[in-house]
């Protein structure tokens, strides 16, 4: 390389030099003081070259001490290269500033040259620990935030639960006045009938016809507020002895509408609370025969295992049908859609969607409006008795009775039917005075 | 000793209930007038005689109780258990007739020592039915007088 073409690179190298934003230092290994500093250095610690040439690291505090400097010089002079990823540093004016440090050692011919490269990272680093606290402030926000969403579910689970409390006592304390005016009302026709005018034999009708149907309403509060409120632990029940005993519950609107009911088997064991079921099963069959027109409804209820343990429901219905923007409004308390052509209180449905939100099940239905309806809910099966293997978790099996009609259907006791036909007595004595 | 004419105590705050009661066990067969207390503390004053009460003729010592549950002043837990607590009372039948069914209402008046417990029926035929059981279970029973 000519002088001039040396003198050029010469240049190029210190125009790098000079303008670097990175702090440069290079020592001697021999004497490990400073024989040059850019300009960049200076402004990192504060000292200008003239302080900086001829001192060692230490000197101007960097490391700490000179124990430190000579230990650092060892290993540097060891393995070629030394580096920091983060050494504070004070400035000449006691500023507290944070490098990144790298050492080498290059030869230089048949000498040897230690080069430092310090870049500052205070403002990095100042980035970095606000990023943190940020950090730290935004999970601790998150944390309360959650806590404060736990607290106010607890107030409104609680305040949740004082309703149906509440609902439950309203429910029950209607009940006793009106358990009253239907007594005396019935004492009226059975004793003073013929006392009564016309017209005022209507009137009694009327009064027992209306307190029969709050009666009817209150019942059904009741039940579903202890859907609502009832412990509820779920274990493995039998299908076929809660299907058997549903259809017991509802024997009497079975009878009433000559309904003919068909149970298909097999009944797989669900995981359920068996009383809820019973309750949720009571109300789809006494949905399912209410809502008839003109014929006598037929019943169809099956199960059938769906993907992924899920066993499905289904009470199918030839009655009158929903049409389906009305699918979700039908399962909320009081919606009902139709007015006195069909018997019901609008609560029955939301026993079924509460009892089975209650039970971690699905509810659902498709329906063709004048086709009928078909009802299905949705419960995890039970694991087999050989799966569960401990003997006191087995289900209880009852023999089979695959269908079911209101003629086939025993077990009202003799107290029963002594009672139902007093009261068809009773029934008949009221239509024929009125 | 059986006792064909029982003395009947009911006690309800409900005026209307035990009018109804005592129409329906007076067409049961009830031969005796139905006595009535309308809260738990004059079901006490009654079956300790105190003031009024102690006109045994005007108000005769009941053969058995009708405990109504949910009262104003003394509740009908609190009159079974104040009932148990008389060494002269321990014998004494105490029937709840409650509108209540829940488990913990049953358990715990059986716990305080309660003779049965009845729900009051919803309609005037249960009624009916239960005062003709009732009076027909006290004919079969024998009962052991308590004072």
């Amino acid at each position: 390389m000519n002088k001039g073409a040396l003198s050029v690179s010469e240049l190029r190298y210190r125009r790098l030099f000079e303008s670097a934003h990175d702090g440069i230092l290079l020592l001697d290994p021999v004497t490990r003081r400073i024989i040059e500093a850019n300009p960049f250095m200076e402004n990192i610690l504060g000292y200008d070259r003239a302080e900086l040439l001829g001192k060692e690291l230490f000197e101007i505090g960097l490391p700490q001490n000179q124990t430190a400097s000579q230990a650092a010089f060892q290993e540097l002079l060891a393995n070629g290269q030394i580096r920091y990823e983060n050494l504070p540093l004070q400035t000449k004016s006691g500023q507290r500033v944070e490098v990144e440090f790298v050492s080498n050692l290059y030869p230089e011919g048949t000498q040897q040259i230690i080069q430092c490269n310090v870049r500052d990272i205070t403002v990095r680093k100042q980035l970095e620990n606000s990023l943190r606290d940020a950090d730290l402030k935004l999970s601790r926000h998150a944390a309360e935030l959650e806590n404060l969403v736990n607290v106010r579910t607890a107030e409104l689970r609680q305040s949740n639960q004082q309703l149906e409390r509440f609902i439950y006592s309203i429910a029950h304390d209607l009940r006793a006045p009106l358990r009253s005016m239907q007594g005396f009302a019935q004492l009226l026709v059975l004793e003073h009938a013929e006392r009564l005018s016309q017209p005022g034999r209507d009137c009694t009708k009327r009064i027992m016809k209306a307190a029969q149907m709050m009666d009817q309403l209150l019942v059904d509060l009741l039940e579903f507020s202890l859907v609502s409120k009832q412990e509820m632990q779920l274990a493995p029940v039998a299908l076929e002895t809660v299907v058997q005993s549903a259809l017991t519950g509802c024997e009497n609107e079975i009878i009433e509408s000559e309904a003919q009911i068909e149970s298909h088997s097999p009944w797989p064991a669900v995981v359920a609370h068996a009383t809820t079921l019973r309750q949720v099963l009571v109300n789809l069959i006494g949905n399912a025969v209410k809502f008839v027109a003109g014929k006598p409804p037929q019943v169809q209820l099956r199960s059938e295992e769906r993907p992924n343990g899920i066993v499905r429901i289904w009470v199918e219905d030839n009655g009158i049908g929903i049409p389906m923007e009305f699918h979700e409004r039908i399962f909320q308390v009081f919606q009902r859609l139709h007015t006195t052509s069909y018997a019901g209180t609008g609560i029955g449905l939301a026993i079924v969607q509460k009892g089975m939100d209650r039970m971690s099940g699905r509810v659902g239905l498709d329906s063709t409006p004048g086709e009928g309806s078909r009802f299905w809910i949705e419960l995890p099966k039970a694991p087999s008795e050989t799966e569960r293997g401990s003997p006191e978790l087995r289900v209880e099996r009852p023999e089979p009775d695959h269908t079911v009609n209101p003629h086939k259907i025993t077990h009202t006791s003799s107290e029963d039917r002594a009672l139902s036909s007093r009261l068809s007595t009773l029934d008949s004595r009221l239509h024929s005075s009125v | 000793m059986i006792i064909d004419n029982p003395i009947i105590l009911a006690v309800d705050d409900d005026d209307c209930a035990s009018s109804l009661v005592s129409t329906v066990f007076e067409r049961a067969g009830l031969v005796q007038a139905i006595q009535f207390a309308r809260d738990g503390m004059e079901a006490i004053d009654y079956l300790s005689g105190t003031g009024a009460y102690s006109d045994r003729v005007q108000y005769p010592f009941p053969t058995i109780v009708l405990l109504d549950l949910n009262m104003p002043r003394k509740n009908g837990f609190e009159v079974l258990a104040w009932i148990r607590q008389q060494p002269g009372l321990k014998r004494l039948h105490v029937y709840v007739l409650s509108s209540s069914s829940q488990e913990e209402d049953i358990r715990r008046c059986y716990d305080l020592g309660a003779s049965s417990y009845l729900v009051k029926p919803g309609n005037l035929e249960g009624l009916m039915n239960q005062a003709r059981c009732l009076l027909a279970w006290l004919k079969l029973s024998h009962i052991s007088p308590v004072a």
